[in-house]
């Protein structure tokens, strides 16, 4: 059951069926890099978060609120 | 820098290091993995199983789930950036976009409009933007770059030691700009940088328009750093005519020859390379 929750798992990250030297790993090995995968989503967003919050300090005051709602929404 | 790819945002060099000789191309694969990942190269030892083919499509897999990640994040600055000259989306690139967020909107821009706001940033910048990028999703800007441009960009990123975004980045270069990228480099950088190109079928190409001087740098870099992973990777991807120009430098050198036999002993060169490179 481990085997099938950790393919399941790296299935949902990717997108996809990883390629079958990855599929053929061992349950712990997949979860390994489930995890290595996860937190390069999460490293990659709080990059991101802080790239724009660096951006938007460049903005004046009176219109950063506007801005940032033309941006993302 | 920062890189979603972002290996030296989180003080992460995924580059560096030495390759082994049980199996280049799978040690290649794994440090541009881990470049893409943002981790050390080590974190991934547990794939050191796994064939270099399948890292390499694991590697676009992973990519493209960073990429589909945050997209949203950045389909509006892309938005707003196209919709004001370029003159100006370059100058407030610069002054207000860190590379990071700058990389991702380039990979959504026209290249045209790209192209046109590269010709306007410093290369200290681009170099920044340059270790975020995914190449493959802009090739149409990368291979319109001038060669004097290139050029100056890769001496910045080789100062860095970002041997995994230059390697990535010649697949997607013109030949103009890789020679001239080619010039600004030592043979030590260009013998880390073969052994994780992305296309190595561009190696022997190179590798003609090489000084024997930079053959001779990456010989030394062999005999003194004991980078033979990479010197094999270069010699298994050259025309025999290339591979016995190399082996004439290596036999130019005083101790090179011996050097490479002990290599060959010690199990780190494969003894099929060297016998590439000395004819026998």
């Amino acid at each position: 059951m481990a085997d099938t929750g950790s393919a399941a798992d790296l299935d949902a990250l990717l997108g996809a069926p990883p390629p079958p030297g990855v599929a053929a790993l061992s349950a712990s090995e997949r979860e390994q890099l489930a995890q290595v995968l996860r937190e390069a989503r999460h490293a990659q967003a709080a990059d991101l978060q802080e790239a724009f919050a660096q951006a938007l300090r460049h903005v004046p005051f009176p219109v950063r609120g506007i801005v940032k709602k033309v941006l993302v929404g | 820098m920062s890189g979603a790819g972002g290996s030296t945002a989180r003080g992460v060099r995924a580059s560096g290091g030495r390759g082994t000789a049980a199996n280049p191309s799978v040690t290649a694969e794994l440090r541009k993995l881990a470049h893409r990942l943002g981790v050390a190269p080590d974190r991934l030892d547990f794939l050191a199983g796994v064939p270099a083919e399948d890292l390499r499509a694991l590697r676009a897999q992973a990519g493209e789930m960073l990429f589909r990640a945050d997209k949203h994040f950045f389909v509006r600055i892309a938005a707003l950036t196209r919709a004001v000259p370029s003159v100006i989306a370059a100058k407030l690139a610069e002054l207000t976009l860190p590379p990071l967020l700058a990389a991702r909107t380039t990979e959504l821009l026209d290249p045209a409009k790209a192209v046109d706001m590269c010709s306007r940033l410093p290369d200290g910048y681009l170099a920044d933007v340059a270790a975020a990028l995914e190449p493959s999703r802009c090739t149409g800007v990368l291979g319109t770059i001038p060669p004097a441009r290139a050029a100056a960009i890769a001496r910045v990123l080789a100062g860095r030691k970002e041997w995994v975004v230059i390697g990535g980045f010649v697949s997607c270069m013109s030949w103009e700009a890789v020679v001239a990228s080619v010039e600004q480099l030592n043979g030590e950088q260009l013998l880390r940088i073969a052994f994780v190109l992305e296309d190595l079928a561009r190696l022997d190409d190179i590798t003609q328009v090489l000084t024997d001087g930079q053959l001779d740098e990456m010989v030394r870099a062999c005999a003194q750093g004991r980078l033979w992973a990479e010197l094999a990777t270069v010699v298994a991807n050259l025309r025999p005519e290339r591979a016995a120009r190399l082996g004439e430098r290596l036999r130019a050198i005083a101790g090179a020859l011996e050097a490479a036999r002990q290599a060959v002993a010690a199990g780190t060169f494969p003894a099929p390379a060297l016998a590439r490179l000395t004819g026998a």
